[in-house]
């Protein structure tokens, strides 16, 4: 163990500065909202500026406990944008909420959590930053009170992760029991040189659960549906756009171990829970009345879609993180968009969309954009993280190509519920009349709404300079060895 | 920059104009009129550039778009996209005049036809795959509204069956181009989607056999062959008549142009094996479309019929892999694409100034609307193939290269022309003659908007009809390269 150096302390100052902003939001005098909201917001953006600085860095530091590498800035740099355009948006959201310093103080906690996250080279740390993460967004559900569903969904969610930690601590200790270290890199070697083992492939299942819970994937799905729908919508954006894509870099991490003497078996496992989560997020979307719960099962699918990338490798896990920011983006555009809607039209059923083409243009518009976007239609971004994943499953060939034909089908099965929801929009009569704007109509919502539509633009228009980061940043860098 | 990149944003600029022109409604049909007619004009200035000794793409631009995968945004145009391409410039135009009196949210409708026009010129140019799929997508969105919004009572099923239909045919074929690219990675050691480079490396024996089944269904959706049609009388009759136009005048012939570009030119030897399969296909639509538009009551209805039916003409000469028919089938898209949009506005027109399509409540309109029913009875002539106009010269060049390879088939091929002869004169002698129903007493005579378009394409297509020559020199390379290409490819 070398001691903590001045430069190497310089490294770690976004994570020790998020943890000082939530103390310093605590202290806010009186019931500081507006302070709270712009200390998250600045500090947030000034840590995507640190962490973007640190870009091309490759450092072990703290004794090897802990590295930055340009994947770790990546996911890092794309988490902090997201959680920052969560927060913008969350302006007049939290100006009606009861605990406004405690929202942003727990949701800056979360994103320490997030960030520690992919820098960690060993599973104490990893879980410790996760559970930090999970610990503090159970909380979140609650922060609206007049919300009815808000006790259930913060429940829901908080027993359903509690059991997947239990999970993945056994799990995780039975692959210490045969290892010998909790260090990855060290656990993959001894792997390689063990070879396969009966209890690696237990301890394989129970991670897979585990994680699967966290990352809503079918069969451990029952919980997002309740929590999602059930926690106000800015809090739905930042758990299903935010925190569980951290769920991703994970399981990411721990496939990479495993990937050296059980690729073929993971791939498997992990291919069948997409193939199980798309499949059955879509045909349960489908038959939802109410939006926000509609969207909520697509999360479940996209959360399918995603894997595929990881089960099939190479660029499709690029694909995946293209897809996972397509699906960040998208999740917190349209839940702003659904808050918007519940506000001035008093509720989130296919009735209340409506006509919402004539009554409020701008926001269908940019819902309708999101939509198609969700949909996989070119050339917003929502479509190259799956094309990238399609074309390299049948680059791979062999069971991979049903892979992608499933996951090709299940995009334009989607697309039969994304365009229902257009359809209600644009070729309905309104049925149900505005209600009058709140004290800010709701502009924060619509500035997060637009922000997230530009970006799915922008970078639906030039792909490249992404896929390009992302691969680069990928390559040889998930694991930092 | 290349013409082609300015004639594809023209449009989509107007577009953008117009979504942001919600405050002026009556200055949106201006907007989408200029804009049409300065791609028509680009077009016909194209057109007169073009070489047609040389063979190969012409106004190519290649620019580099996404490199890791070797996207690029390349465009260009050969003798099969030529005369697509001017046709899309030409019946945009001529929608857009038609739709003169559309009111209802008259920005986005004017807007939603510009963006089509974008999408449907870009499949016709691009020169790399990728492209090829998004401008494929974007033709989806704005149809999907316009059937939507703006169609008949049952608009909303008709629109939804639409776009999952068409979406789901659009997946299946990422999947096969998915195969292609990776299958030319493989050969040439580096990404691209370059269609022409793709074509020339080809797809081993076992991979064709794979892809072409894939391919084949993507485009027959949209050609549509029977049995997967359904969609089409579904969208035809629920869409307002630009869109109709639109939808039989080139958007059907998006299929028969990827077949052909596609699907015969990078799977020759499976698509020759599979040659059974495909004949078998266009005779069912050929002889069940043409049964079928006999039984229909809706005007519109039984010209969606014919459309499939005179689709199955353009399957089976390309099916045949004869210079003739082939030429034929070329022919026969660029004949169908005028004299459907001529069916369609003059359907259009029926139902403006009658108030409803359906066979049964018209009868003695001559009367009443003698220009209109004159030019609704040489519409249908030409749709027959009468000689003298377009569709007999596509449908002739087509019926004597299926008896050159297929022989007596061509039986079965004729028998959809004659069919369409009886179905046709048949509705035609119930909605002109006979006693006037009491409700059209007092209906009135097609407008200057809508007789403008109509007397255009009847020119045309008398023109081309008895001049097929004029049109037949752009198409020669094309048909040329193309058999002798999937000659090659068999013998080899």
């Amino acid at each position: 163990m070398s001691s903590l150096t001045l430069e190497q302390l310089i490294m770690l100052l976004p994570e020790l500065l998020l943890l000082v902003l939530a103390v310093i939001i605590m202290l806010l005098p009186g019931r500081g909202r507006k302070m709270a909201w712009l200390v998250a917001a600045g500090g947030l953006a000034a840590d995507l500026l640190m962490c973007l600085s640190l870009w091309d860095v490759n450092e072990f530091i703290l004794g090897g406990g802990y590295c930055i590498n340009n994947f770790a800035i990546l996911v890092k740099v794309m988490l902090l944008g997201l959680a920052l355009l969560n927060v913008i948006g969350s302006h007049d959201f939290t100006d009606r909420v009861y605990r406004a310093r405690e929202y942003y103080a727990l949701l800056l906690l979360a994103m320490l959590g997030l960030l520690i996250i992919p820098s960690s080279t060993d599973f104490i740390t990893m879980i410790v930053a996760f559970e930090l993460m999970s610990i503090t967004t159970y909380v979140l559900p609650l922060a609206e009170l007049d919300n009815p569903h808000g006790g259930e969904a913060a429940l829901k969610y908080f027993l359903s992760g509690a059991f997947a930690s239990a999970l993945i601590l056994y799990g995780l200790s039975l692959v210490y029991g045969f290892t010998g270290t909790m260090n990855l890199q060290d656990c993959a070697s001894v792997m390689l040189l063990l070879g396969a083992h009966p209890l690696l492939i237990v301890a394989l299942v129970l991670l897979l659960a585990g994680f699967g819970y966290k990352m809503a994937l079918v069969p451990f799905h029952w919980w997002a549906a309740d929590t999602y729908t059930g926690s106000s919508s800015p809090t739905t954006g930042f758990l299903s756009g935010v925190t569980q894509k951290g769920a991703f870099v994970v399981a990411l991490k721990i496939i990479v171990v495993y990937s050296t003497v059980f690729a073929p078996l993971a791939a498997l496992l992990l291919g069948l829970l997409c193939v199980a989560t798309m499949t059955v997020g879509n045909v349960l979307a489908l038959k939802q009345h109410d939006v926000k719960r509609m969207i909520a099962y697509s999360s479940v699918a996209h959360a399918g879609n995603i894997g595929v990338g990881f089960v099939v490798g190479g660029s499709g896990v690029v694909g995946s993180f293209v897809h996972i920011l397509a699906h960040a983006l998208m999740a917190i555009a349209c839940f702003f968009a659904l808050q918007l809607v519940l506000e001035r039209k008093g509720g989130t059923t296919m009735q209340h969309f409506c006509g919402l083409a004539k009554q409020m243009p701008g926001l269908a518009a940019a819902l309708m954009l999101v939509l198609l976007s969700f949909g996989g239609v070119p050339p917003l971004l929502g479509f190259w993280g799956k094309m990238l994943m399609v074309v390299s499953a049948v680059g791979v060939g062999g069971w991979y190509t049903v892979l992608a034909l499933i996951l090709v089908l299940n995009s334009a099965l989607s697309l039969v519920y994304y365009a229902a929801v257009i359809r209600e929009m644009y070729m309905r009569p309104a049925e149900i009349e505005l209600l009058p704007a709140g004290r800010n109509g709701g502009r924060s919502y619509q500035l997060a709404v637009w922000l997230s539509v530009a970006l799915l633009l922008g970078f639906g228009l030039l792909p490249n300079w992404l896929t390009e980061i992302c691969s680069s940043a990928l390559l040889n860098n998930v694991m930092p060895w | 920059m290349s013409i082609i990149t300015i004639l594809l944003a023209l449009p989509l600029a107007g577009a953008l104009l117009l979504f942001f022109l919600g405050r002026q409604p009556q200055l949106a049909k201006y907007v989408a009129l200029a804009c049409t007619g300065a791609a028509l004009l680009g077009s016909l200035i194209m057109l007169a550039d073009y070489d047609t000794t040389l063979s190969g793409y012409q106004f190519v631009q290649d620019s580099v778009w996404f490199p890791a995968f070797g996207v690029s945004f390349a465009v260009g145009l050969d003798s099969l996209s030529l005369p697509l391409f001017m046709l899309t410039t030409l019946l945009c135009f001529l929608v857009a005049l038609y739709s003169w009196d559309v009111v209802e949210r008259a920005p986005f409708y004017f807007g939603l036809l510009l963006v089509l026009e974008t999408g449907v010129l870009g499949v016709f140019s691009a020169l790399d795959f990728f492209l090829f799929y998004i401008f494929w997508e974007i033709v989806l969105i704005p149809m999907f509204f316009l059937i939507g919004i703006w169609g008949g009572e049952r608009r909303s099923y008709a629109s939804m069956k639409f776009l999952i239909y068409t979406h789901v045919a659009s997946l299946v074929m990422l999947l096969a181009i998915g195969a292609m690219f990776f299958n030319a990675a493989g050969v040439l050691g580096y990404y691209t989607f370059s269609i022409p480079e793709i074509t020339s490396v080809g797809l081993s024996l076992n991979l064709e056999f794979l892809v072409f089944p894939a391919l084949l269904f993507a485009f027959c959706v949209k050609l549509p062959v029977v049995p997967v049609h359904t969609w089409l009388p579904d969208a035809h009759v629920e869409a307002p008549t630009g869109a109709s136009v639109l939808l039989a005048g080139v958007l059907l012939k998006m299929g028969g142009y990827g077949l052909i570009r596609v699907a015969y030119m990078i799977c020759p030897t499976a698509a020759h094996q599979y040659t059974w399969l495909v004949v078998a296909l266009a005779l069912l639509s050929i002889v069940y479309g043409a049964f079928v538009a006999f039984k229909q009551d809706d005007l519109k209805k039984i010209i969606a019929y014919s459309s499939i039916s005179h689709m199955g003409f353009v399957l089976i000469g390309i099916a045949s892999f004869d210079n003739i028919a082939v030429l034929g089938a070329v022919f026969q898209m660029v004949a169908h694409g005028l004299i459907s949009a001529m069916l369609f506005m003059g359907c259009g027109v029926i139902q403006h100034h009658a108030g409803t399509r359906l066979i049964s409540r018209l009868g003695g309109l001559y009367g009443k609307m003698p220009a209109a029913m004159t030019l609704l009875v040489l519409a249908f002539f030409a749709s027959m193939g009468i000689p003298g106009f377009m569709g007999f010269f596509a449908e002739f060049s087509v019926m004597l290269g299926v008896f050159r390879v297929f022989g007596w088939v061509v039986l079965l091929v004729a028998l959809g022309a004659v069919l369409a002869v009886g179905y046709y004169l048949w509705a035609f002698q119930r909605v002109a003659f006979g006693a006037l129903p009491p409700a059209l007493a007092d209906c009135r005579d097609i407008h200057w908007y809508e007789l403008t378009p109509m007397v255009v394409l009847l020119v045309m297509t008398i023109y081309f009809g008895l001049q097929p020559d004029v049109l037949i020199q752009y198409m020669n390379g094309s048909v040329d390269s193309l058999t002798s290409l999937l000659y090659w490819n068999i013998e080899a």
